[in-house]
């Protein structure tokens, strides 16, 4: 029962402070890419976590994966959608087909949802921890 | 019963132990990015907070259903049929400076005296979260002193993102549908937008003078428009009917009807520099019918059979707010003025257009100035000050200054304990109802504001699983507005008590978190007055449980046996609400919920032979779908 309790309050020390940033970096380290992706992201304070445990370029036509919120945030040569996008509003799923997951907030909650089809395409393998956020189409 | 509650909080916390790490960190963010954590006021102290979560697994649907948990607060039924919250001890709402706020708006209402009245019962669907501070500051938020603040946040756009249908219908008869759409615009503008249809049933009554209804009506739109850091533009419209319950004297009553109509704009404009401003308008217009078989005395003195009366209030409100940072201090200074006029727009008895008879002083007009300083001596202390002084004009025939006066001191002991002390002096101009024109008690231009003196602490133990609460202090009152317990002429009057009362409160609360999903609340409260009407003292206890896609609410109000003002006793009540809501999918969930489900709720007598709880034992059960 004391580990118990110890793991309970090192993941509570562990994610006192948590953000944006950090949970979808959390999704990206779960979700299995052939390759590593080299990541795109208009926002300074996503880049700065991102950094810690992926490639983060600062030229979006270079990058395998793109996150971004606004579609007017990224520069205009951006080639989408040729890249893997991965969505900070649930909108960007009927935005982009090549978006595969969204982390998004609905009804007062954070939410996730990954399309099952586009993953697959995409070649990027859900692990069973978020198996239950994936689905087969964008609503 | 015991074995019972233990084996089920065990369960649930058993079936919320299968989440994986990734939920629990999910859960977690969520939790860390609850709204109400970027504004509660610390240095408020005494400050009980409903968040998002805690108000949909209540599925609590008016602010009576948060109230009526709330300590020191007793929901009861008044003659006219309205639930209305009454401070412990207390039997009515009159002189209750409690101030109620949608976002920066304070919710007015002249027409009714105190706006806890207010029939349209406050809606929460478009409400995130709610924090009442039970030692309210009017330096901190604005408008009138009050003892107790209740300020409700409206649901952030970005955070909805959606469209949102509520059906919900009652075991009683009573059924609303309500449409919400909130999310963003563009980059730049978000709107929040409700409507709500409430039909509202209560059993009829069967007393000797006749059958007596509550049954209510009411339509409410509500709209906000925010542009980011920039500005905010809300409005809310409210249409109401409703029976009056002790004008259905008669038989062959021909109408029993009340009608409310309510409307607000709002503008909150940020500025440069650290400033803001906030300007208001409010109109209200409160009208009622009836007729009876037994002629009434009225505040005219006129002895009448049938009453026609229509009340306007105009309210016009206007704040400059500015903030000073430093590295340990802030400063906070706020000029206001607030125009608040009064008017009898219809007043006929039996048929016939009626004088009232309590002068002219109709119009207030309220300039304030105050500032709210708070200073970190160290990691460990900070000292909080807030200071005002109100210029009150009654219709440019006499000037009033009131003051007010607030200190606090704020120390954490070994990281675990938060100690809170809190001194305050509040003068309170009497109500227009008070001053200008009530419909059975006469009102009185001469009465005078009367003092609240408040001397309050706050121990908080912080554990790591639960926060434990204990609190108390003493109240002084001079000179309060009241009626003769035994007036010698018909209709009363208000009058200034022309003495000093005392009371003192304490309570003890314990909040024990199992996980993140997982929690229960166990409060105890007493409140010693001389001559008490309403229940001194009482206890709450709720668990709030989340397992799988089923999340779940058990709470229990009690309050003690009392006698109220005509010596009448009544039992102690016991008022348990059980709710359970069922996430089916991302876009649908089910609710049920039980309300005194023991038919035991607080009780009061509202003619000679008739007793009524604020809500009859029922069902509701509903649908939530998501766009």
């Amino acid at each position: 029962m004391k580990i118990f309790f110890t793991l309970f309050f090192l993941i509570g020390a562990l994610y006192a402070d948590i953000d944006d940033a950090k949970i979808v970096k959390e999704i990206l380290l779960y979700l299995k890419f052939a390759n590593a992706p080299k990541l795109f992201t208009p926002y300074p304070a996503f880049k700065s976590i991102l950094r810690e445990d992926f490639n983060v370029t600062s030229r979006c036509d270079e990058a395998d994966l793109v996150i971004v919120k606004y579609p007017e945030d990224l520069p205009r040569h951006c080639p989408l959608p040729s890249q893997a996008v991965f969505g900070l509003d649930y909108k960007l799923l009927h935005h982009y087909p090549s978006a595969f997951g969204a982390f998004y907030w609905k009804k007062g909650r954070p939410n996730i949802t990954l399309i099952g089809p586009r993953t697959r395409r995409l070649k990027i393998e859900i692990p069973d921890a978020l198996e239950k956020y994936t689905e087969d189409r964008v609503w | 019963m015991k074995r019972v509650l233990l084996c089920a909080i065990f369960c649930f916390s058993l079936l919320a132990a299968q989440e994986n790490e990734f939920e629990k960190l999910l859960n977690r963010y969520a939790n860390h990015h609850e709204l109400y954590l970027s504004t509660k006021k610390e240095n408020a102290g005494h400050v009980i907070i409903f968040s998002r979560r805690d108000i949909d697994r209540m599925q609590a649907y008016i602010l009576d259903d948060l109230l009526k948990t709330v300590r020191f607060f007793n929901i009861k039924v008044d003659s006219r049929g309205f639930a209305v919250p009454v401070l412990a001890g207390a039997s009515n709402s009159y002189n209750q400076p409690i101030r109620i706020y949608i976002d920066n708006y304070q919710i007015e209402s002249n027409t009714f005296g105190s706006p806890l009245d207010k029939i349209g019962k406050i809606n929460l669907y478009f409400i995130d979260h709610v924090e009442i501070y039970l030692l309210g500051s009017s330096t901190q938020f604005g408008g009138d002193p009050g003892s107790i603040v209740i300020k409700l946040y409206t649901k952030k756009p970005e955070r909805e993102n959606g469209t949102f249908l509520q059906l919900l219908a009652g075991s009683d008869h009573s059924n609303s549908e309500e449409i919400l759409f909130a999310g963003e615009l563009n980059k730049d503008y978000s709107l929040l937008f409700n409507a709500t249809r409430l039909e509202d049933r209560y059993d009829t009554i069967h007393s000797k003078i006749g059958p007596l209804d509550r049954d209510g009506k009411r339509y409410d739109f509500y709209a906000k428009l925010n542009h980011r850091d920039d500005f905010e533009i809300d409005m809310e419209y409210i249409h109401h009917r409703y029976d009056i319950l002790k004008s259905a004297l008669k038989k062959d009553i021909r109408l029993n009807e009340g009608k409310l109509e309510n409307l607000y704009i709002h503008l909150n404009k940020r500025l440069p520099w650290q400033m803001m401003i906030d300007v208001s308008f409010t109109n209200e217009e409160n009208g009622f019918e009836f007729l009876t078989g037994t002629p009434q005395i009225l505040s005219n003195n006129k002895k009448v059979s049938s009453l026609e009366q229509t009340l306007v209030t105009e309210i016009g409100y206007g704040a400059l707010t500015k903030t000073f940072e430093w590295n340990k201090a802030q400063l906070l200074l706020r000029a206001e003025h607030k125009s608040s006029h009064l008017r009898l727009k219809r007043y006929n008895g039996d048929g016939n257009a009626m004088k009232h008879i309590s002068g002219n002083r109709n119009t207030i007009r309220r300039t304030a100035i105050s500032a709210h300083f708070r200073y970190d001596i160290d990691d460990s202390n900070r000292l909080v000050v807030g200071l005002e002084r109100a210029f009150v004009d009654l219709d440019r025939s006499s000037d009033k200054t009131l003051d007010y006066a607030r200190a606090g001191y704020i120390t954490n002991i070994y990281k675990r304990f938060d100690v809170k002390v809190f001194a305050t002096h509040k003068e309170i101009m009497p109500t227009s109802k008070e001053l200008y024109y009530s419909t059975v008690i006469k009102s009185n231009p001469n009465l005078k504001p009367y003092t609240f003196d408040t001397y309050s602490t706050e121990i908080i133990y912080n554990a790591d699983r639960y926060t434990l609460e204990f609190g108390g202090g003493k109240n002084f009152v001079e000179d309060i507005v009241t009626t003769p317990q035994n007036p010698k002429s018909k209709p009363p009057t208000f009058i200034n008590s022309g003495r000093k009362t005392s009371s003192y409160k304490s309570y003890l609360r314990l909040d024990y978190f199992l996980d993140t999903d997982n929690k229960w609340t166990a409060e105890i409260f007493k409140t010693w007055i001389d001559d008490p009407t309403s229940p001194t003292a009482g206890a709450y206890l709720a668990l709030f449980n989340s397992f799988g896609q089923f999340e779940c609410y058990n709470g229990l109000v009690y309050r003690e046996e009392y006698t109220d003002r005509n010596g009448k006793a009544f039992d102690a009540s016991f008022d348990w609400t059980a709710a359970i809501t069922w996430h089916k999918s991302k876009h649908l969930l089910f609710k049920l919920k039980g309300e005194n489900l023991l038919d035991r709720a607080l009780e009061s007598y509202i003619a000679d032979d008739a007793i009524a709880t604020p809500r009859e034992r029922r069902l509701l059960i509903g649908m939530e779908y998501t766009f």
